[in-house]
């Protein structure tokens, strides 16, 4: 194979490989966790680059089958969507997502623990900020009975 | 020389591969998608074999639970029947209420059915096997977990969801209702039948 043909070849290589992992890795680029909000006292904020959110839950503290109202509020431009993931911290719930719907100042919705269960247990809500290019996570910490 | 380049450009290719093969195999994904429920379940009720496409052209109400439940159930059971006390009887004619049991060593075919009549005649017990439970648990992002009662009689409580799943007339899964609030079953059932 003549050099410049083999120079072809691993240029274009290197392109694929690149644009392959600039796709792969695009869902990975475009979402952002936040960890650590507790909202047992029924409320919380996180900062981020500059970003503020701000949460808050009630009524407190949280019991199963009883309904929950969840506010989010934030200066992070371009936000479309906002929902909710809520998962047992030390094991699986089913799956429990839920919309909250823009109201004048602040993003707003309504679910219940819908899980008869035994005892205390630590329940993580993921809310989920969504942009047209990106999502970024806070994760709300809580107990409920 | 030659080999020498062979080389080179035989482990820049392997380099590559093994790039794209691990991206491929460990893509890191912390984003979230809304996870999509719904499809078939199969189990049985006093009278046979069930399956949710034996109801197409019906409106689904599905419940999880179990007879020896202390309160969350009856209740769940009691929101329907008021629900259904509000609704003519041509929409009755459009709905079936399925009341699913996870917990099949307690609950037999016959006990299932008196005990869910007892709430309404229109809601049908079933339960399965152990399978078609897990399955339908997890079609529909349910759960369920047996508790160990040492102390108590009944020897185990079953922690499970509490919602009612609406499935409509072509089997697809339209979204869940709370178990205590009839009022709010009732305004999403005239709305799925108008």
């Amino acid at each position: 194979m003549a050099n410049h043909v083999k120079r072809a070849v691993i240029i274009l290589s290197l392109i694929s490989a690149i644009a392959f992992l600039s796709w792969a890795l695009q869902d990975y680029k475009n979402a952002e966790s936040m960890s650590g909000c507790d909202i047992n006292s029924g409320q919380c904020e996180v900062f981020r680059h500059d970003i503020q959110y701000r949460f808050t839950l009630g009524p407190m503290p949280a019991r199963s089958l009883n309904n929950m109202t969840l506010t989010a509020e934030t200066n992070l431009p371009g936000v479309d969507r906002v929902w909710v993931d809520l998962q047992g911290a030390d094991m699986y719930m089913g799956v429990n997502q839920f919309e909250l719907h823009a109201s004048k100042k602040a993003w707003e919705g309504s679910t219940q623990l819908a899980v008869c269960t035994t005892g205390t247990m630590t329940w993580l809500a993921n809310v989920i900020f969504e942009t047209d290019s990106e999502q970024k996570i806070v994760e709300l910490r809580f107990d409920a009975r | 020389m030659i080999t020498r380049t062979k080389t080179l450009l035989a482990i820049g290719m392997l380099i590559l591969v093994m790039l794209v093969v691990g991206t491929i195999l460990f893509k890191p994904n912390n984003s979230f998608q809304p996870v999509q429920l719904g499809g078939e379940f199969h189990g049985n009720s006093i009278d046979g074999a069930v399956s949710l496409s034996d109801f197409k052209g019906k409106l689904v109400l599905l419940y999880f639970g179990y007879t020896s439940c202390p309160d969350i159930c009856p209740t769940s059971l009691t929101s329907m029947k008021f629900a259904f006390n509000e609704l003519k009887s041509d929409q009755l004619a459009q709905i079936q209420p399925i009341f699913y049991s996870v917990d099949p060593d307690r609950d037999s075919l016959e006990q299932l059915q008196v005990y869910s009549h007892f709430f309404s005649p229109l809601i049908l017990g079933m339960t399965g096997s152990r399978h078609q439970i897990d399955s339908a648990i997890q079609q529909y992002g349910a759960y369920y977990r047996m508790v160990e009662q040492p102390d108590s009689a009944m020897g185990y409580t079953v922690d499970h969801s509490s919602k009612i799943y609406l499935i409509d007339q072509q089997g697809e899964f339209l979204g869940t209702v709370s178990h205590n609030n009839p009022n709010q079953l009732v305004e999403k059932i005239r709305s799925i039948l108008q």
